[in-house]
């Protein structure tokens, strides 16, 4: 769920950025909501398993949400070279945590199968 | 200005207030002047009490007030009625602007600048020319790499003026040019005013200013709830500064705060982008990620406000104490940083997008209080948990089993995750503490008895919340916890329930000295090395000894006494009861009247004397100089005559260089919903507004047939703010026992209404059904050659207590002022017809 909703979200950031919609309108809204899913999510996982890259994960999420948030709510302009960098370290962090699930679920069976 | 010394005034202005019913306090004053022999005019689109008691009355269609005003500074400066000595040497009014300044009026309705896409404004071409000045305090001024070295001009040489006022772009030029096209005529094809009436209020305004006499504004929310409400109280600043009313006895702008200290929320703030006492919240995507940059980027190099630094760093030393050293920046970096508009309006969007997991509520009821009830309510339903507190069941409380979506039944209470707390909190008598009003006047209450039962105080809660906290991170090694633990919370506490000293909170917020913890007597004791802490510079002097707290003081002046009360309790700053007093005598220190004055400058003791607390440096005399060969700084950068010394030239500023979001001049735009296009621009509303349409938020766009009438909201004498209060209890409820609408005769007999008649309201956010109350109080306007109506519906009820009914706000759409983000709730518009609401009507909007 966590993976679909950082797709997600990053797909929404991605058409913002080659949009740069005006500062009036809603188009923000898909990007945060999908976010704010993820960041739930995220917190849900790391308080169950209480590993150091969840921590991480959550928040990295968490700080991209301030600044979507700020994008969506700005003080003056649109922040777009920062929401820039988020899109960045989200991107990242949404193919890091896709290649340590799939190694997981790798290592999982792998267990399973000696 | 005091309440008091509005009896001082010789002509009152109330506007956007209906002063008599929600301020029957201060409107003894406004008597109290009128059995002088003042003049009282209301303006105001309702026949209110306050309009029975006024010698005018001056109806005004809702969200038309700056063309009103307008029209009153056009009527000044085409008639050369303006206090020519007093503006031309306090004010900017001579001062150049620069040469790539475009107006509206030659502009398309918008000022130069302005940014279509951000909608937002570039205030460059606002700046005086050749300078660039800096804003004190404000999230908006000119943003350049060489930022500091440009401000910093302003220490070398004092603006370009043009003192005989014929330079096409001193302000003087660019005001009449501005207004020019505010006459008579516009003003009623705008508001709906007939001439005769508006003309009598500006003679009535310029025959009692000047020299001998002096004229007071006094307003509350019917200025501040609109898309442009920081304008329409800008307007009446130009009034005043063109006309000699301020600093000066009986004149002023009195803001009439709604309830009991809401000022001490805005001085020791719940707003979310100030820090105690108007200092700047850090900004993540400003130069503020050391305490350094923050204060080299928001320390204004002239005027007082220069000071900056020991204001905030005896601030940090207070919240953070001993953890607060020079090589951490005093703690700096635990203060949050914002990264946009966190303020409720943006904020209750975002809880509808799921972000917020949790929320407070104390003092306070958004589902009947706040705009956009039924979005407001959806926002409640996403959160994890919820805390309320109050002395009374709140429809914020339990809008998860009575809420709108709940009666319409969109959502069962089983559908709503959230987790409420509801606490019962004391009520005033029973919790002591302070309440900071209208006048700055910071007074103390005793407690009277116990809260019973499980009921605490506020004080009590914030800090039992906060001790657990920090024993619940104590062991925390997160970086996120550091300030939690940093924070100093060591405030005694007695008796059975452990009730926290609220003298030992008002004896930090005056400051102390770090190595003797000996009180300081005034804020002008405030270093920026880390030896003062205090927790609101502005208070400094209200608790100056142990036990001393001197707002427990109640010793009034007498008959005989100057008529400043300064033995009645405490004003901030430094229990001063009239702010920029120097303002009250001429360039040479001598008072403007015998009969008007209050603070002059005595030559033999060489010093600044009077009824009042200087507002001034003591010993400055009138004929002080900068020495601009020094490169002066803070206040040595300001002359003996420049009295508005929070401002980086020390004059009262006409025209806003920087720090306002939407333009350097008031400009009349109409409301962001409205029956009719704007008359005077090309520009309908306010370019800059902030807006946030969204499902469930949508506006109605200009002269849409769907909503063909001004709504307008208001409160009851009998029912307190957002009601319940006063909802529960009998004798107060059967005063007003149900929701209304009030709607014309004229209108009534056009819809076939009669009195007591049920009627529905509706807007794209919501409908509701109510009793219609006809009455002559409201009237049809003729604007711009067509009738519009207006109705208005008291916004105090809810669900709960004895006197109950549908909630205004469920009409309401979620926008804002760029200034403040505030909403609207004086103009918008809606539909209304005879009968009962359908099940079809109720479950539309969703």
């Amino acid at each position: 769920m966590a993976e679909t909703h950082g797709w997600e979200a990053l797909a929404a950031i991605d058409q913002l950025l080659a949009d740069r919609p005006d500062k009036i309108g809603h188009d923000f809204s898909t990007a945060t909501r999908n976010l704010a899913i993820w960041r739930d999510t995220l917190v849900q996982r790391w308080r169950h398993s209480a590993a150091e890259n969840d921590r991480r994960a959550l928040e990295k999420v968490n700080a991209a949400l301030s600044v979507i948030l700020g994008g969506q709510f700005p003080l003056g302009e649109v922040p777009w070279p920062e929401i820039e960098r988020v899109r960045q370290d989200l991107g990242a962090l949404a193919s890091d945590e896709a290649d340590r699930r799939s190694m997981e679920a790798g290592g999982s069976c792998h267990t399973a199968r000696s | 200005m005091a309440l008091w010394d509005l009896a001082n005034a010789d002509c009152i202005v109330v506007m956007g207030s209906n002063m008599a019913e929600n301020h029957p306090v201060a409107f003894r004053f406004v008597t109290e002047a009128q059995q002088r022999g003042a003049l009282v005019a209301h303006v105001d689109p309702r026949f209110t009490r306050t309009s029975a008691l006024a010698d005018i009355h001056a109806p005004i269609r809702s969200g038309t007030d700056i063309a009103f005003l307008g029209g009153i500074i056009r009527y000044i400066l085409s008639n050369d009625l303006w206090f020519r000595e007093f503006a031309l040497a306090f004010t900017n009014i001579a001062t150049i602007i620069e040469d790539g300044y475009r107006d509206t009026e030659d502009n398309g309705g918008v000022f130069s600048g302005f940014d279509e896409k951000n909608a937002s404004y570039d205030p460059a071409s606002w700046q005086y020319k050749g300078e660039v000045l800096p804003s004190p305090l404000a999230e908006h001024f000119v943003r350049t790499d060489n930022f500091v070295q440009e401000v910093s001009r302003a220490t070398q040489h004092p603006p370009p003026t043009d003192p005989r006022l014929q330079h096409p772009r001193c302000v003087y030029q660019i005001m009449r040019h501005h207004y020019e096209r505010y006459t008579p005529e516009m003003v009623e094809r705008v508001t709906g005013c007939p001439q005769s009436i508006f003309l009598r209020v500006c003679e009535a305004l310029t025959r009692n200013s000047g020299r001998e006499r002096t004229s007071a504004f006094c307003y509350a929310v019917g200025w501040t709830h609109h898309a442009h409400g920081v304008q329409i109280i800008r307007a009446a600043s130009i009034i005043q500064g063109l006309l000699g009313n301020i600093g000066r006895p009986g004149g002023g702008i009195l803001a009439l705060r709604g309830h009991c200290s809401i000022q001490g929320s805005t001085d020791i703030p719940t707003l979310y982008n100030m820090l105690p006492t108007y200092l700047p919240q850090p900004n993540v995507h400003l130069p503020h990620r050391t305490l350094s940059e923050f204060l080299t980027a928001e320390t204004v190099p002239t005027g007082w406000w220069n000071n900056l630094p020991a204001y905030m760093i005896s601030l940090l030393k207070a919240w953070y104490g001993a953890q607060a050293q020079p090589e951490n920046d005093f703690g700096y970096d635990h203060l949050p940083k914002l990264t946009g508009d966190h303020s409720q309006l943006p904020m209750t969007l975002a809880m509808v997008e799921g972000v917020v997991k949790g929320q407070f509520v104390l003092g306070q009821n958004p589902v009947v209080g706040a705009v956009n009830s039924e979005l407001v309510q959806r926002g409640l339903a996403k959160l994890d948990w919820l805390v309320v507190r109050d002395f009374a069941m709140t429809e914020t409380a339990n809008f998860w089993q009575k809420g709108s979506l709940i009666q319409k039944g969109e959502l069962a209470a089983g559908d709503i995750p959230t987790e409420v707390f509801f606490f019962p909190s004391a009520m005033g008598p029973e919790k002591e503490g302070t309440m900071t009003n209208t006048s700055r006047l910071v007074q103390w209450h005793d407690r009277v008895c116990d809260p019973p039962a499980d009921s605490r105080s506020d004080l009590w809660f914030i800090y039992h919340l906060g001790r657990r906290l920090k024993q619940l991170y104590a062991e925390s090694a997160e970086p996120r916890d550091a300030a939690i633990k940093a924070l100093t919370w060591m405030y005694p506490v007695s008796g059975e329930l452990a009730e926290p000293d609220a003298a030992a909170v008002l004896r930090e917020i005056n400051g102390y000295t770090v190595a003797d913890r000996k009180q300081i007597k005034s804020y002008q004791e405030l270093k920026d090395d880390g030896s003062t802490a205090c927790g609101g510079w502005m208070y400094s002097g209200i608790f100056p000894a142990q036990h001393d707290n001197r707002s427990r003081s109640r010793r009034p002046d007498g008959p005989s006494g100057p008529g400043s009360h300064q033995g009645w309790a405490f004003a901030w700053p430094d229990n001063r009861r009239t702010l920029y007093n120097r303002a009250s005598a001429d360039l040479d220190g001598i008072p403007w009247s015998s009969r008007k004055r209050m603070v002059w400058w005595d030559a033999a003791q060489r010093k600044w004397v009077g009824t009042d607390t200087p507002d001034f440096v003591p010993t400055k005399p009138p004929d002080m100089r900068p020495d601009w060969n020094s490169q002066p700084h803070g206040m040595d950068a300001l002359g003996g005559d420049d009295p508005f010394i929070m401002e980086a030239d020390g004059k009262c500023q006409l025209f806003v260089p920087s720090g306002l979001k939407d333009g350097p001049l008031p400009t009349h735009y109409e409301p962001v919903e409205s029956p009719v296009a704007n008359p005077m621009y090309r520009q309908q509303i306010n370019p800059a507004a902030k807006l946030w349409p969204r499902p469930g938020n949508e506006l109605h766009a200009p002269k849409d047939p769907r909503y063909p009438y001004v709504l307008t909201t208001y409160r009851l004498t009998e029912l307190h703010c957002g009601g319940v209060s006063t909802r529960v209890m009998p004798h107060t409820a059967e005063l007003q026992p149900e929701a209304f609408v009030e709607i014309s005769v004229e209108l009534a007999r056009e819809l076939g209404i009669t009195n007591l008649d049920w009627t529905v309201l509706s807007t794209a956010r919501g409908a509701v059904e109510v009793k219609a109350l006809v009455t002559q109080r409201l009237r049809p306007f003729l604007i711009d050659g067509s009738v519009v109506h207006q109705v208005g519906m008291p916004w105090v009820f809810g669900w709960e207590g004895y006197a109950q009914g549908a909630i205004a706000n469920v009409l309401l759409a979620i926008h804002g002022d760029p200034n403040t983000s505030i909403h609207t709730t004086k103009a918008l518009t809606c539909a209304l017809r005879k009968g009962r609401l359908t099940a079809a009507e109720a479950t539309a909007h969703g």
